[in-house]
C-alpha cells in the first residue's frame, strides 16, 4: 500500500518531465527544420556575406609573345595592403606602424581605419620590400592581397607596338589597349576573402573571375631589334628629329617590326615625354614626296596611258604650273618613263600626272587606301589627308604627282607599296598572329584582302622599274648584294609653320621598297624626319633599308637570288616608244 | 556495452572531423605554396627574358667578345650550294 502510494506521484512526475523534454525537443526540431530546410538558402547567403566578401582587384592579364613565343609582356603578382577596420585592435598604433613601413602619412591611414566599411585599401601595388615589411608586422585586421603587375622584360623593344597598362592594369596604348578585352577576359577580376576560424584572412580567386587569353604577335623580336638599332643609328648619325621603320610581309600584311625613334620603356612610361610614346608610324601623317611616285606610276601603267619606254622631255629641270615653278634636283633632257621613276624627275612625273588626269589619279589614290585608315589592329591610326578633285587647285594634280598636297602615314604608304610587291593585292596590315584561348585552343588570324588595286602585269612592270631605281637611280644605296631590290626614294620638303610655305632646309627623307624584288619576303619603309645638312631619301634612308634588309635576309636564311658580284642589269627598253 | 560502442563511434566521428579540418589547412598551405612557386617560375621567366634581350646580348657579344656581323659572301646557305651543285 505504502509503496504504491509512493510510486503514483513519481510516475506522474516522470511523465511530466518526459512531456517537457519531448515538447522542448519538438521545439528545437521545428526550429532546426525552419533554419536548415526552410530558410537554408537565405540564411546561407547572409552568413556568407558576413565572413566572405568579394574584392575587386586589378584585372589579370594574358601574356604577349612575339611570333616565335618569346615573352614581350607578362604579369606577375604584386601586393596591395588592405585593412578590415572592424578587426583592428589599436587603430593609432596600427596606423603609425603601417605608416613607417609604407612611407605614407599616418594621418591618412588613421582616417581609413575609422571607416565604417568592412574593407578598405591602404596602399595598392607596393614594392616587394614594403609588402614584406607589412607582412612581418602581423597586425590584426591588416592584410596583403595579390594584385597583378605588368612587366615588359625587353624594355624598349617594340614599345610602340606592345603599348602599356595603367595603374588599374587596363591597356592604355598599343596591343595592350587594342586587345584589352581578350587579355583581361572581362571587365574586372575578383578575389574572395574569407575570415577563417582562427580569424585569419584567406584569399581565393572568385569562381566568376574572367579567364584570360594569351596573344602571339606577328612581330619577330630579332627583326624588331635590327630595325630599332639601325634606325637609332641613322637618326643619331643624321642628327634627325625622329624616325620610323616598318618591316612587313607584303604577301600577308603581317607586321614583322615597327620601330620609332625616340622610343620609351613601357615599364616606366610615366617618365618619358608624350612625344616619345607616340606611335608615329600610325599617328603622324606627312607629305611623302617622291615616294608617292610609286602610286602615280601604278596609275599610269595600269590605265595604259604610259608605257615604260615612252619618252618625256625634262625641260632642263624646270617646269611652270599654274604660275609656280617646280624644279628637278638636276637637269634632265629626254628620258624614258623608266628614267623618270629611276631618277625621280619631278618634271617627268608632272607630265605623267597630266596624262593620267585628275579623276583617274584620285581613284587610284583612294583605291590604294590613302585617305582612310588601313584598319591595322593598333589604336590611334590617322587617316591622312587627300582632298577631292573638285577642291583641287590648278597646281594640285602636279603637286600630287610629286607627292605633295597629300599626307599619308608610314603604314598607309607601306601597305600601298606592298600591294605592288605582291602582284596587286591590297592586304590589311596586322600585328596579331594568333590567340591562345583560356581552354587552350589556338585561333590563327588569317590575312585579309581589302581589294585588288592593279593587274598582276602592271605590278610586274612596276617591280622591274622600281628595281632600276635601286640598280642605277636615286636608290643605289639601298642595293643588297645578292638580292634584287625594288624601291623608291622620297625627299619631301616640310611645311614651315611660320612662313606657311615649304621650308628650304627641313625635309622628310624616306625610302620604301621590297626584297627580293621577284619574290618579295620583306617590304620595308624608312622615314627620317628632319635630317641635318643636305639630306636626301637616297642618302639618309636608303642605307638604313640596306642594313636592315641585309641582316634580316641572313637571319631568315633566304638564299641570294643573283650571284654576289652581279648587280641587277638594266632591262632593255621595249621596242616601241612614244615621245612626250 | 552499447554506451561503449556509442563512445567509440563518437570519438571516431570527432577524429574524422579533426582530420578533415587538418587536411583542409594542409591543402590551403599547399595551394599557397603552389601559387608562390608558379609566381617564382614566372619571375624567373621574366629574368630570363630580360637577360636574353637582344639589346643586352648584342652589347655583350660586340663589346666583350668582339664579334661582328658577317659580310656578304661569308654566309653560304646549304640550299644555295645544293642549287648550284644541281
Amino acid at each position: 500500500m505504502r509503496s504504491s502510494s509512493f510510486e503514483r506521484p513519481r510516475r506522474g512526475r516522470i511523465a511530466l518531465l518526459a512531456l517537457v523534454l519531448i515538447t522542448s525537443l519538438g521545439v528545437v526540431a521545428a526550429r532546426l527544420y525552419s533554419i536548415q530546410i526552410i530558410q537554408h538558402r537565405d540564411l546561407g547567403i547572409r552568413a556568407n556575406g558576413q565572413y566572405e566578401r568579394l574584392i575587386p582587384v586589378t584585372a589579370k592579364r594574358g601574356t604577349i609573345f612575339d611570333r616565335h613565343g618569346r615573352v614581350l609582356a607578362i604579369s606577375l603578382d604584386g601586393a596591395s595592403v588592405f585593412v578590415h577596420p572592424g578587426l583592428v585592435q589599436d587603430p593609432r598604433a596600427t596606423a603609425s606602424r603601417l605608416a613607417k613601413v609604407l612611407k605614407i602619412p599616418a594621418g591618412a591611414i588613421r582616417a581609413k581605419l575609422k571607416s565604417d566599411r568592412p574593407f578598405v585599401w591602404v596602399e595598392r601595388k607596393v614594392d616587394p620590400d614594403r609588402a614584406e615589411g607589412v607582412s612581418e608586422l602581423d597586425l590584426p585586421g591588416v592584410g596583403l592581397v595579390p594584385e597583378g603587375k605588368r612587366y615588359y622584360p625587353k624594355k624598349t623593344t617594340a614599345a610602340h607596338l606592345i603599348g602599356f597598362v595603367g595603374v588599374d592594369n587596363r591597356g592604355l596604348e598599343g596591343v595592350e589597349l587594342q586587345y584589352d578585352s581578350l587579355l583581361t577576359g572581362g571587365p574586372r577580376s575578383f578575389l574572395s576573402s574569407r575570415v577563417d576560424a582562427l580569424r585569419r584572412v584567406v584569399f581565393r580567386e572568385a569562381e566568376d573571375s574572367p579567364a584570360v587569353s594569351d596573344l602571339y604577335l606577328t612581330v619577330d623580336e630579332v627583326i624588331q631589334h635590327v630595325a630599332e638599332r639601325k634606325l637609332e643609328e641613322a637618326v643619331r648619325r643624321s642628327e634627325a628629329r625622329s624616325g620610323t621603320v616598318i618591316v612587313m610581309d607584303p604577301l600577308t600584311g603581317e607586321i614583322l617590326a615597327l620601330a620609332n625613334t625616340p622610343s620609351y620603356d613601357p615599364n616606366e612610361y610615366g617618365s618619358f615625354p608624350l612625344a616619345s610614346r607616340r606611335n608615329r608610324a600610325l599617328t603622324d601623317p606627312y607629305e611623302p614626296g617622291s615616294a608617292f611616285k610609286t602610286v602615280l606610276a601604278a596609275a599610269a601603267l595600269d590605265e595604259g596611258v604610259v608605257r615604260p619606254a615612252d619618252l618625256f622631255y625634262g625641260e632642263d629641270g624646270i617646269i611652270e604650273v599654274a604660275g609656280t615653278k617646280i624644279r628637278d634636283h638636276k637637269r634632265h633632257g629626254w628620258m624614258t618613263f623608266r628614267d623618270v621613276v629611276a631618277y625621280s624627275s619631278n618634271v617627268g612625273a608632272i607630265k605623267v600626272g597630266m596624262k593620267v588626269g585628275k579623276t583617274r589619279f584620285y581613284n587610284y589614290i583612294t583605291s590604294f587606301g590613302f585617305g582612310v585608315p588601313t584598319g591595322v589592329d593598333l589604336p590611334g591610326e590617322n587617316r591622312g589627308v587627300i582632298r577631292q578633285p573638285p577642291d583641287w587647285s590648278g597646281l594640285s594634280l602636279s603637286a600630287l604627282s610629286i607627292g605633295h598636297e597629300i599626307s599619308t602615314t608610314p603604314i598607309q604608304l607601306l601597305t600601298a607599296v606592298s600591294a605592288v610587291a605582291n602582284g596587286g593585292h591590297l592586304v590589311r596590315p596586322h600585328v596579331l598572329k594568333a590567340v591562345r584561348h583560356p581552354d587552350g585552343s589556338v585561333e590563327e588570324i588569317q590575312p585579309f584582302l581589302i581589294r585588288e588595286v592593279i593587274s598582276p602585269e602592271t605590278a610586274q612592270t612596276l617591280t622591274s622599274i622600281f628595281t632600276e631605281v635601286v640598280a642605277r637611280g636615286t636608290g643605289r644605296e639601298a642595293a643588297v648584294p645578292g638580292f634584287p631590290v625594288a624601291g623608291k626614294t622620297g625627299t619631301a620638303q616640310k611645311l614651315d609653320r611660320q612662313t606657311g610655305g615649304y621650308s628650304p632646309t627641313k625635309v622628310i627623307a624616306s625610302f620604301v621598297g621590297y626584297v627580293p624584288a621577284n619574290n618579295p619576303r620583306l617590304a620595308i619603309l624608312v622615314v627620317i624626319d628632319e635630317p641635318r645638312g643636305r639630306a636626301w631619301g637616297g642618302t639618309v634612308a636608303a642605307p638604313v633599308f640596306r642594313e636592315i634588309a641585309q641582316e634580316v635576309l641572313s637571319y631568315l636564311a633566304i638564299p641570294p637570288v643573283v650571284p654576289l658580284e652581279e648587280r641587277v642589269a638594266r632591262r632593255p627598253d621595249e621596242a616601241s616608244s612614244r615621245v612626250n | 556495452m552499447a554506451s561503449g560502442v556509442l563512445l567509440v563511434g563518437l570519438l571516431m566521428y570527432v577524429w574524422q572531423h579533426i582530420q578533415v579540418v587538418r587536411i583542409g589547412y594542409q591543402i590551403e598551405r599547399l595551394r599557397v605554396e603552389k601559387i608562390t612557386l608558379v609566381q617564382e617560375g614566372k619571375a624567373l621567366n621574366v629574368a630570363l627574358s630580360r637577360l636574353r634581350s637582344l639589346a643586352r646580348v648584342e652589347e655583350l657579344v660586340r663589346g666583350e667578345l668582339g664579334m661582328v656581323n658577317p659580310v656578304p659572301g661569308q654566309v653560304i646557305l646549304v640550299d644555295d650550294l645544293k642549287k648550284e651543285g644541281g
